[in-house]
């Protein structure tokens, strides 16, 4: 079998198994499935007549500069994602081994996985963005762009996994054994540290008026290093804005060296990271027998076993040792830290200086909780029978899940929004009845995260950070962002209404909590119950 | 013991359906206290279903059962304070380490603070991890994984041990030394039900068996009445007539297929 053939038919079972993960089964999960699609599909609509509806009201002008910023955008949000992918799918995926087994060249493995990350980017790529491309199709009345498009942004993603994922393998194979797992961990917080710092720099660099979150901008990496002229990225800016301007044959211009370079690259990345690769997996393999002596610790535990601070500190401890979970933590702290350290001016309307810290902080936690809340469950794996079988009721269980969740994620928060307010006019009533309120909005979205992550936990990983479908984190970021915006509508309600201080305050407090305990609570009761029906 | 049931371990009328699929049928089996059982069976047969059934992580589709006088469904603490449970193949926490493991079992399962340590240093001792009892559990080998679990399964002093596969993955020395443990149990007066692939083991050690086939527990009884029973001299013999003949001559078909066109490595 050739080499494309043999690719083909791997990416053809890859698909099999996508199809027998929605379909395959009961009655039920075939229904739940085609519903899903189906309200997708009519949310794609929805969001298409919306988006379309705000391109056109921008009168937005499709420039070499306005396709370089978002290209750099989706560059380097690839360039991280495809570190982590990487590593689980090179490195700690279940089927490596019967992969290896069989008669079939590493490199071939490498392919095999850059392009499924390619066609789940592609994927979700045109999923999140087709109602503004097509919006933008429709007022430009460009139809020719969109092949010219779709090519463009394949091959500078082609080539972004490529890269990353050669520099990934020499990595793991430069590092000492013994920091191999941890390895990959330090370059995703490096990779997302640099992303985030650039993003800030370059709109300080770029803007008079501020910068951060309150400055709102759609070209942010419009000239950086990275859209210069030498760069496959300016080029592919040029076919899709040529394109979009009706000069398709000049945007087939700049477009064939953009797929020329892409597919070049990505064939030399692969063949040179093929004996690196076999070498760092080999490593890697070996490096999971190596132990390390720990104090004695059997105290560790707490001086009366309770059982939601059994579980929450055999987490804490599972969390600690093990830099890829640590990285999923510190990464969000990390990236909005940098943002909420740029001075961002408050909002005046609301006559409050805590508003904009507070709104920061709530989304990072929305990122920490889906890396520790969500996972809850999850993270336990093929460890749940040890739960499980143990006489304890599931409400201490979910208890403990809860909590850890809630206590990382209210102190990681709670350290931004304290930064945040030191940057703007700090004063001790607003820190106090900002972290009041934070605590608040946390322990709603850690009390979905957990409940969900109950609901579907996924048990059959082999590295930890993929306790979690991305199906499921997806989801949860949609419900935990809309829990979040009505949120801060209820806190911004007494404050819109004129109700005077501090009555205000208090309405927004009971506003907060009533709506965090009843969504919190709903999910976690209704994944208690799920838990409880849990076979493992 | 002032609540000593009558039976330890009971079964009723238990089957379990995963989709179109009966993996266990109608199956009822009392075990008595202080009895060492083994369950037979070959791959696929039911008895890590059964065994996971008995220990709460799968519910069964119909039936009932009682671990200690207390129904595993219905009253599901109670039935799991009374139980030990090692797996086949037992996921640990990997990031913990080995005292850490046991001290995370030792409250799950309710262990008083003050009984912990010396518990658990004794079991380390027992089962030749003292050594290792500060390493990491993701640096341990097979065998000692499987040694760490028996030890957690053994923390809370239960009434009834369950054992699934208990010999997969540990040396000649750990084999014996289960053997012993088993042994010992027994002779304090614990129940102890293990699933075995090894028909030695069970024929050495147990006191009944139940031969497990395609769901169906097709005879119960000591390993000295199954042979009279059937006319066999090795408990194998018996095993293989109760289930798997028809299946050596399908071995036997296949073999003489390979050999036929030239297939066989």
């Amino acid at each position: 079998m050739t080499g494309v053939g043999l690719q083909m038919q791997l990416l053809a079972r890859r698909g099999q198994m996508a199809w027998n993960t929605m379909f395959h089964g009961s009655r039920t999960k075939r229904i739940a499935a085609c519903s899903l699609i189906g309200f997708g599909i009519l949310g794609e609509l929805a969001f298409f007549s919306v988006a379309g509806f705000v391109v056109s009201f921008q009168k937005l002008h499709i420039t070499p500069s306005f396709v370089a910023g978002l290209l750099t955008l989706v560059t380097m949000f690839t360039a991280a994602t495809a570190i982590t992918f990487a590593l689980s799918s090179l490195y700690f995926s279940r089927d490596l081994d019967l992969l290896r087994s069989i008669p079939m060249a590493a490199h071939h493995i490498i392919w095999h996985r850059v392009l499924v990350q390619w066609c789940v980017g592609m994927g979700l790529g045109v999923v999140v963005s087709s109602p503004f491309v097509l919006g933008a199709v429709v007022y430009h009345r460009a139809w020719s762009a969109i092949p010219i498009l779709i090519l463009a942004i394949g091959a500078v993603v082609l080539l972004t996994f490529s890269i990353m994922t050669a520099l990934t393998v020499v990595l793991l194979r430069i590092v000492p054994a013994r920091w191999v797992k941890n390895a990959g961990a330090i370059v995703v917080v490096g990779t997302g540290t640099v992303v985030a710092g650039l993003n800030v720099v370059l709109r300080i660099s770029s803007f008079t008026g501020g910068a951060g979150l309150a400055t709102v901008s759609v070209t942010p990496f419009s000239h950086t290093p990275l859209s210069a002229s030498w760069s496959p990225i300016a080029w592919a800016s040029r076919a899709i804005a040529d394109a979009f301007a009706g000069s398709v044959g000049s945007g087939l211009l700049w477009l064939l060296p953009t797929v020329a370079v892409s597919i070049g690259v990505t064939f030399l990345c692969i063949r040179g990271a093929e004996q690196v690769y076999v070498e760092g997996y080999e490593r890697n393999a070996s490096a999971g027998n190596t132990g390390s002596k720990r104090r004695m610790r059997v105290n560790a535990f707490g001086a009366r076993p309770r059982i939601w601070k059994t579980i929450g500190i055999k987490d804490f401890i599972e969390i600690r040792r093990d830099a890829s979970l640590l990285a999923m933590l510190i990464l969000p702290l990390i990236m909005f830290g940098l943002y909420v350290g740029v001075a961002a001016p408050p909002i005046p309307v609301l006559h409050t200086t805590w508003l904009a810290p507070l709104f920061v902080a709530s989304s990072t936690s929305l990122f920490t909780a889906a890396g520790l809340a969500l996972r809850g469950i999850g993270g336990e794996g093929g460890r749940l029978w040890l739960i499980k079988a143990s006489p304890n009721p599931v409400r201490s269980v979910i208890a403990a899940k809860f909590v850890i969740g809630l206590v990382v994620t209210a102190i990681l928060s709670a350290i931004l929004l304290w930064v945040g307010m030191v940057r703007h006019a700090l004063t001790v009533p607003g820190v106090v009845e900002a972290t009041v309120l934070l605590i608040g909005i946390i322990s709603g979205l850690v009390g979905i995260a957990t409940g969900l992550g109950a609901m579907w936990p996924r048990l059959d990983w082999t590295d930890p950070r993929r306790a979690v479908s991305i199906w499921l984190t997806l989801a949860f970021l949609g419900i935990a962002t809309l829990y979040l915006a009505i949120a801060f509508v209820v806190i911004g309600m007494p404050f819109v209404l004129n109700i005077p201080l501090p009555w205000g305050t208090y309405l927004a407090y009971i506003g907060v909590y009533v709506w965090a305990a009843v969504v919190g609570g709903s999910f976690m009761t209704v994944g208690a119950a799920r838990y409880a029906l849990r076979e493992v | 013991m002032a609540d000593m049931p009558d039976e330890a371990i009971v079964l009723d009328d238990v089957s379990k359906q995963f989709g179109g699929y009966q993996a266990v049928q109608h199956m009822s089996l009392s075990v008595h206290c202080g009895e060492l059982f083994g369950l037979l069976g070959a791959n696929g047969a039911g008895k890590t279903t059964t065994i996971k059934m008995m220990v709460g992580l799968l519910r069964p589709s119909s039936g009932r059962i009682r671990l200690w006088g207390h129904d595993i469904v219905s009253d599901a603490l109670q039935a799991k304070s009374a139980i030990g449970y090692v797996p086949d193949n037992p996921n640990l926490y990997g990031k913990l380490t080995g005292r850490e493991m046991l001290s995370f079992l030792a409250d799950m399962y309710h262990v008083p603070r003050d009984k912990q340590r010396s518990r658990i240093e004794v079991l380390l001792e027992t089962f030749g991890l003292a050594s290792h009892g500060n390493d990491l559990v993701q640096s341990y080998s097979r065998g000692m994984t499987q040694k760490l679990a028996l030890c957690g399964a053994l923390i809370h002093e239960p009434k009834i041990l369950f054992l699934d596969e208990p010999t997969v993955g540990l040396d000649p020395v750990g084999a014996r030394q289960l053997k012993d443990v088993m042994l010992h149990l027994r002779n304090e007066g614990k129940t102890v039900l293990l699933s075995t692939h090894v028909l030695e083991v069970a024929d050495a050690l147990c006191d009944r068996v139940g031969i497990v086939h395609e769901g169906k527990l097709e005879a119960v009884d000591s390993p000295q009445a199954l042979r009279s029973s059937t006319g066999d001299e090795h408990l194998e013999d018996v095993f293989l007539h109760l289930t798997g003949k028809e299946r050596t001559d399908t071995a036997l078909q296949l073999i003489k297929v390979f050999e036929g066109d030239g297939s066989a490595p």
